[in-house]
């Protein structure tokens, strides 16, 4: 048997009133060299029906009795992918019919490109298309093509913006960047991004290929307040070791202008930029606390070393005093 | 010249007002064998000035010209110390008759404390007593006395109770678990304490020791601004981050054994659990602060697959768990304007 071109995976989990048009979505694309992975994460609506009765000789379903979480049903997905490329898709998204083509096209032609992304128009529980306009992150997967370095900055100050269900990619590059992460429930995908992002390039296609749902209450992205809270500690978590693995080159590409040193002599150089880069979002930044937060400690922890302690004192005027100041910058901890 | 008793040390800053009175309070205890090692730190009101006219041959005077903080001054300070025994005083507090004497005899009667304390009576700066009823934490130094791993307790939820200026300690202590860390400025006593009790006892004498001056605004670092509460709870965390390094098993159960989920504490990995679900109980203050340490904590436990087991099948914590708790607390969103 040979292998497809894409393989694409379908983590799904109770949309039933959604599954079937995801995958008919897939099913008529005009790409038709691909399989379709779906892995049912336990779902307890009428999803596992909906599935059964669907027919397809390139559907391949596997059920799961128990709920384990997105991050390790996406990785059990990739994990049985066979195909050059990688895409993924949520019970609850649809595609345009055109979507694999574009981007499998571009891709075969832009072999340094890793990942391709795309625009999207939002939809609600019916179908019917939400003006982006209307919401609050209307305009959020609008981005304009980046450098890596750039990408990272934008996370960094920005959090995500790449649409999920757009994410079409190398599949040796999918395994080289590693799993979902599951202990995160609203950012695994960012966390991905940032990942992937310190060692390959994206893509980000100006046509909306995804129409993506919006629907109160019905997915992880619904706006209450457990989810907001948990995505601004999930940008926490990602936040502590974002500088892990990125180069000094890469470090420049992305923020040299908000470096104090914009051209690091030795890698000691570039961890006390990266301290401080904490300290350099934007006004505009939803995570400046927060990023001050984890930057306050980094500070603490770089002054315990005498190295990089003398270099901090010697190259940054950056002591004890001036640490004890950063301490009275604002509350980072509201009770 | 043979080492004294006692190092007394004095750290002066800006105090030109009552370093005098401090001098004195010390030349004139009842217990005499001792050096009395004072650095001022670079103050600019003329501390030194006055620090210079008061005359005795046990005094050993250094003059910085720069401010670094009272940190790397008292660094300095113990570093210079030759007695067996280490007593600290603030350059505007002062010490009540007999002090001195009556702490060499409770460390050498007891040669498993490792510091004693004392209470304290408030003065203003016209040296008028200052009720303690009448201050917020007026009595956060009148405390009894217990274990180490109830000490420990006490600092984990409540924050510090020890007054820094009644000290006396062995001076071989510092060299064990480190001096004053200058990194902080609010905690630096605090975080000192916690990494003595987790090696020794100590014990806090039931009557005031000294008269401990209370000054407004920022002229000592206990004032009480909204710049050094902020500063405060900064620091707390980055104590509170740190807790439990080196607290052994038995420590752990005997200042906590009530709050622990498996309190027989079978194992170091369990011990290791133990320490982070700790920051989930709940804390009179400061709760958002101890669960976002926590939760920091959590996820990096879950990456390791030995404590992952554990928490899976002995806590009942699974990612979902993790998840859960990560959408319950709400710390980082900007504040409201």
């Amino acid at each position: 048997m040979t292998s497809p071109r894409v393989s694409v995976i379908m983590p799904s989990f109770n949309h039933g009133k959604f599954i079937a048009d995801a995958i008919e979505s897939v099913l008529r694309q005009d790409f038709e060299d691909f399989e379709l992975l779906i892995e049912d994460d336990g779902s307890t609506d009428n999803t596992r029906a909906t599935l059964g009765a669907i027919a397809d000789p390139r559907l391949n379903i596997i059920l799961n009795d128990k709920n384990r979480g997105a991050g390790i049903v996406t990785n059990s997905l990739i994990g049985r992918a066979r195909g050059d490329y990688i895409a993924l898709i949520n019970s609850d998204d649809m595609w345009t019919a055109t979507k694999l083509q574009r981007q499998v096209a571009f891709m075969d032609r832009n072999v340094d490109v890793a990942a391709a992304f795309s625009r999207a128009e939002f939809v609600d529980a019916k179908g019917m298309p939400i003006k982006a306009t209307r919401l609050s992150f209307g305009r959020i997967f609008d981005q304009e093509n980046r450098s890596q370095g750039r990408w990272l900055r934008h996370f960094f100050f920005n959090g995500n913006c790449l649409c999920n269900p757009s994410f079409l990619a190398r599949r040796t590059a999918v395994l080289r960047t590693g799993g979902f992460d599951n202990r995160l429930r609203q950012l695994p995908d960012l966390d991905f991004w940032v990942r992937m992002a310190k060692r390959e390039r994206f893509h980000v296609d100006y046509e909306p290929l995804v129409r993506f749902r919006v629907a109160r209450g019905m997915n992880v992205s619904s706006d209450t307040p457990a989810n907001a809270a948990r995505a601004l500690m999930e940008h926490a978590l990602i936040a502590e070791t974002f500088f892990e693995g990125v180069s000094t080159e890469l470090l420049q590409d992305g923020f040299a202008d908000l470096m104090r040193i914009p051209r690091p002599p030795t890698l000691l150089h570039s961890k006390i930029e990266q301290a401080l880069l904490y300290f350099a979002a934007p006004p505009n930044s939803p995570y400046r606390r927060m990023l001050a937060a984890a930057g306050y400690r980094k500070l603490f922890n770089l002054l315990s070393s005498s190295e990089t302690r003398q270099l901090l004192e010697s190259d940054y005027s950056f002591d004890d005093h001036a640490f004890h100041e950063l301490g009275v910058i604002g509350e980072l901890f509201q009770s | 010249m043979s080492a004294p008793a006692i190092s007394v040390i004095m750290p002066a800053y800006n105090h030109a007002a009552f370093v005098a009175q401090a001098m004195r309070s010390v030349l004139s205890q009842d217990f005499e064998d001792f050096e009395f090692l004072i650095a001022d730190d670079g103050s600019s009101d003329g501390t030194d000035e006055v620090i210079r006219l008061v005359q005795d041959p046990r005094i050993i005077f250094t003059a910085f010209k720069i401010n670094r903080g009272a940190g790397v001054v008292t660094k300095h300070l113990i570093n210079s110390a030759r007695g067996e025994f280490i007593a600290l005083i603030n350059s505007d507090d002062v010490w009540l008759p007999g002090k001195l004497s009556f702490q060499v005899d409770q460390l050498s009667s007891s040669p498993k404390l490792g510091a004693v304390f004392g209470r304290v009576r408030y003065i203003d700066a016209m040296h008028n007593g200052i009720p303690k009823s009448s201050m917020q934490w007026g009595h956060v130094f009148d405390k009894d006395n217990r274990s180490r791993g109830k000490w420990l307790r006490q600092f984990f939820f409540e924050g510090n109770c020890l007054c820094n200026p009644t000290m006396m300690i062995r001076a071989g202590i510092f060299g064990e678990v480190g001096v004053y860390d200058n990194r902080l400025r609010q905690l630096p006593d605090f975080d000192m304490w916690i990494r003595l009790v987790k090696r020794y006892d100590i014990h806090i004498a039931d009557r005031p020791l000294i008269e401990f001056r209370m000054l407004p605004g920022e002229i000592n670092a206990s004032g009480d601004t909204p710049r050094n509460a902020v500063r405060v709870i900064n620091e707390y965390m980055l104590i509170i981050e740190r807790f439990f390094e080196g607290v052994d098993r038995g420590t752990l159960i005997e200042g906590f054994g009530d709050l622990l989920r498996n309190k027989a504490v079978p194992t170091e990995h369990h011990a290791e659990i133990e320490k982070v679900l700790l920051l989930f109980a709940p804390a009179p203050w400061l709760d958002h602060m101890f669960r976002v340490v926590g939760l920091q904590k959590l996820y990096r436990l879950l990456e390791d697959p030995p404590y992952r087991r554990l928490l899976e099948h002995e806590y009942g914590i699974d990612d979902r768990e993790f998840q859960r708790l990560m959408g319950e607390i709400d710390t980082f969103r900007p504040m409201p304007k």
